[in-house]
């Protein structure tokens, strides 16, 4: 009982600290554009996020929301404007290997080979694969829809992000980091469970676990609380909020609903087909006229 | 306080690991004892009668039949590393099994290509490998050319790059078009090295009979040198399979079996999740050439000639049909799925059937329809009831037939028998044309009345016991298994 009263006061004081807001850019979005054959998806998008920020993304279904995720994760490649991130400090085996291959490409002088050999520099991750960006860039993601490995085990799932960086390591810090990741999101229980097994809030958690898991610089959460239940979506708002506080991860949420993320984020960014109307804290948006009028409607009377 | 704690380990808990590893061991001694189970207590009268009224081959036909089943066993493990791994089902393994296969006599007997033409240039007597010298040492007992080891394990490194080069066209390819690909390729390779090829190259010469691993010895007393040879080289392919099997089970799972597995569920998620997706592919194509480079490499050394015939879609396919009968995506379930298809349709099936001369392929889809209905799984991992029904069967199939030959139950008349019966009523046109006049066509219906009455029996049991008993038997009894 002693513990427990303990963790919770030591949890509410980590959620009475202020948090410390930094002005440091981590990703920098310029005249992004997408189209597909004659829909434009996205057209000249361009905004900023600071570092340990949490920033929201609303729009009606069609207005680019995925579409900018999925292009800034690697999954699309867009047609115009660049993408900039800064690439992580990485391990000296890996260091080796690209001093060799630096040495005989012709791109010694480009900028993207100079952020992955120093490490923290800032290059256009636009065109390169979602594996170098989650590894060389710290840009992790989830699905809208879930996709979970469906036929190996939780525990495995988020084994998988772990391979890459301990690829040499030893298999129990390899398991165990894999257990711990589980753990962060309740799942211990059900580690041995097959993943279609699980019910949906359980693949919600596990999906976020899996995208955590690779210690990531900034979070892309596309719907996290889609198909949840009240009980659910509480869950996984502690975890973004966890994420957020102690690894001081940046994280930006694409939702419909103005209701779940008002007590969430700190800023708000509107999209509608595929441009941007409105950026602002949540109070500041669900005041704003253009927005109301474009699609919030009746749900801001309900905040309000 | 917590060391104790720790001391304290239950070893009942890791009961079913250590069930798994023994299921491991006790096949490995089975196989490498299985010419000398006539020796041990109670086994050994059992094994003897059973090779006497030929239910079991004698120990010079086990060795012809388990060299061939090693070959593919091995074919069968790499096959099941690629395509039950990765997801990347390839219908044309065979591509590798017969690179490997030729590889390994041109480095034996060297190639010299006559002519090669390319573009405006014109090359003469080109010499890709020189002739290998023999160089013969004894290891563990056993005369071997050591070069011939050193070859097939070049052959299969070749292979593999091959492979590499050749998997990097298809990289990009999903589904039914990376099958139909994969079941092209071996053919057009066929077809360059039976016909086209054989002008410029002189491929003939591969056909002549190559140096063999293991050396002839001298025939000492009743036993013949070729017999001598035949067998020791068994053992050579044992160490091989047993050292391929440990190398390919513990790849697959390791976290390059987890990636690779995250690979084959959802291509994109395994890629947000930072697995290099086509780094992971042509590494699972580069080991399992290797392996299916070392199978066929064996395969030359069996036929001691490589042919055209091991480009063919049947050894494509009859390697999918193994893997899928012991269970795919599981490393043993190829190898146990090889080992008793090729024990069965070579010793029993070919022979069991009336007028119906070649049954592999026909008995081959039988047995493919029924096991992806009943057991998707392979036996291996079949369910509880069905597994308990198979080795009933296996049972039934040794009960019947030494009643037959009247070791067992020899005080009653031979009228008794169901061999007596079988015989009369279908002994001229054979039960579905099975000839049930000779001990292998019976052994097939006795092996399909067992899995029957196997599966049957325990319903009958718990009826029984309900009348006697006058309860549910299982009351009391919670098996959560069930």
């Amino acid at each position: 009982m002693q513990d427990e009263n303990e963790s919770m006061q030591e949890l509410e004081e980590i959620e009475s600290q202020p948090k410390i807001k930094s002005d440091k850019k981590v990703l920098e979005i310029n005249n992004l554009s997408k189209s597909f054959h004659e829909v434009k998806a996205l057209v000249d998008v361009s905004f900023s996020v600071n570092e340990g920020e949490i920033v929201g993304i609303i729009g009606a279904n069609g207005s680019g929301k995925t579409t900018l995720f999925n292009c800034i994760s690697g999954v699309l490649h867009p047609e115009k404007g660049e993408v900039l991130a800064k690439s992580i400090p990485s391990p000296t085996y890996s260091k080796y290997f690209k001093a060799i291959l630096r040495s005989h490409l012709l791109v010694r002088k480009s900028q993207l080979w100079n952020a992955l050999y120093k490490g923290d520099e800032w290059a256009n991750i636009v065109g390169l694969k979602p594996n170098m960006i989650l590894n060389d860039f710290g840009v992790a993601r989830t699905f809208q829809i879930v996709r979970p490995f469906k036929f190996l085990t939780s525990i495995q799932n988020t084994t998988v992000p772990h391979v890459p960086k301990k690829l040499f390591s030893s298999p129990s810090s390899l398991k165990s980091a894999a257990t711990r990741s589980l753990l962060e999101v309740d799942l211990g229980e059900k580690k041995n469970y097959p993943a279609v097994l699980l019910p949906h809030g359980d693949l919600k958690r596990l999906d976020f676990a899996r995208a955590h898991a690779a210690n990531p610089k900034i979070l892309l959460l596309d719907e996290p609380f889609s198909g949840l239940s009240a009980e659910d979506a509480f869950r996984v708002t502690q975890l973004i909020k966890n994420a957020n506080r102690e690894h001081n991860t940046t994280i930006l949420i694409v939702e419909h609903k103005l209701k779940l993320l008002k007590n969430l984020v700190e800023r708000i960014i509107v999209f509608e087909s595929g441009q941007i109307i409105a950026s602002g804290t949540p109070e500041e948006i669900s005041q704003n006229q253009r927005v109301i009028a474009s699609y919030l409607g009746s749900e801001v009377s309900n905040i309000a | 306080m917590n060391i104790n704690k720790i001391k304290n380990i239950k070893y009942s808990y890791y009961f079913d690991e250590i069930k798994k590893r023994s299921t491991f061991i006790l096949g490995a001694f089975l196989l490498i004892f299985a010419l000398h189970l006539s020796d041990f207590w109670i086994i050994g009268p059992i094994f003897s009668h059973a090779q006497k009224i030929g239910l079991l081959p004698n120990n010079q036909g086990l060795v012809l039949v388990f060299r061939k089943a090693i070959v593919f066993a091995i074919f069968a493990m790499s096959w099941d590393f690629l395509s039950g791994y990765s997801g990347q089902v390839s219908f044309g393994h065979a591509l590798y099994f017969g690179f490997g296969a030729y590889l390994i006599a041109f480095i034996d007997q060297g190639l010299t290509i006559k002519e090669i033409a390319f573009g405006p240039w014109k090359f003469h007597n080109v010499k890709i490998f020189s002739p290998s010298v023999r160089d013969q040492q004894k290891i563990f007992g056993i005369l071997m050319n050591v070069n011939m080891i050193k070859a097939l394990l070049l052959a299969a490194f070749i292979t593999s790059i091959l492979a590499v080069l050749v998997g990097a066209l298809t990289l990009r390819l999903k589904g039914a078009y990376f099958a139909l690909v994969t079941l092209v390729l071996p053919l057009i390779f066929k077809i360059l090295v039976g016909s086209i090829w054989v002008e410029y190259t002189g491929l003939q010469g591969v056909k002549i009979g190559l140096t063999p691993i293991v050396v002839q010895p001298v025939t000492t007393g009743d036993t013949p040198g070729y017999v001598l040879q035949q067998r020791s080289e068994f053992y050579v392919f044992l160490t091989i399979l047993i050292i391929s099997t440990i190398i390919l089970y513990s790849l697959a799972r390791s976290r390059v079996g987890i990636a690779l597995q995250a690979i084959r569920e959802d291509e994109l998620a395994a890629a947000s999740s930072g697995i290099n997706v086509t780094y992971y592919k042509l590494l699972a194509i580069l080991v399992s050439s290797f392996f299916a480079g070392i199978a066929g490499g064996l395969y030359t050394q069996l036929l001691t000639s490589a042919t055209p015939a091991t480009f063919e879609t049947p050894i494509s396919f009859g390697v999918i049909i193994y893997t899928i009968l012991g269970g795919i995506g599981s490393i043993y379930g190829a190898l146990i799925g090889t080992i008793i298809l090729i024990f069965a349709v070579d010793i029993y099936i070919q022979n069991a059937f009336i007028n119906v001369p070649t049954l592999d392929l026909l008995s081959f889809a039988l047995i493919l329809i029924l096991v992806l209905r009943f057991q998707p799984r392979g036996i291996t991992r079949a369910s509880k009831r069905i597994r308990n029904a198979m080795f009933f069967s296996v049972g039934w199939i040794f009960l019947m037939t030494f009643r037959d030959s009247k070791v067992l139950f020899s005080h009653l008349s031979n009228r008794y028998s169901m061999q007596y019966y079988l015989v009369k009523e279908f002994g001229k046109n054979g039960l579905f044309g099975l000839n049930v006049a000779i001990i292998e066509g019976r052994v097939l219906f006795y092996f399909a009345t067992g899995l029957i009455l196997g599966y049957f029996l325990p319903d009958l049991f718990r009826a029984i016991r309900l009348k006697v008993w006058g309860v549910w038997p299982s009351i009391g009894n919670f098996d959560p298994t069930r």
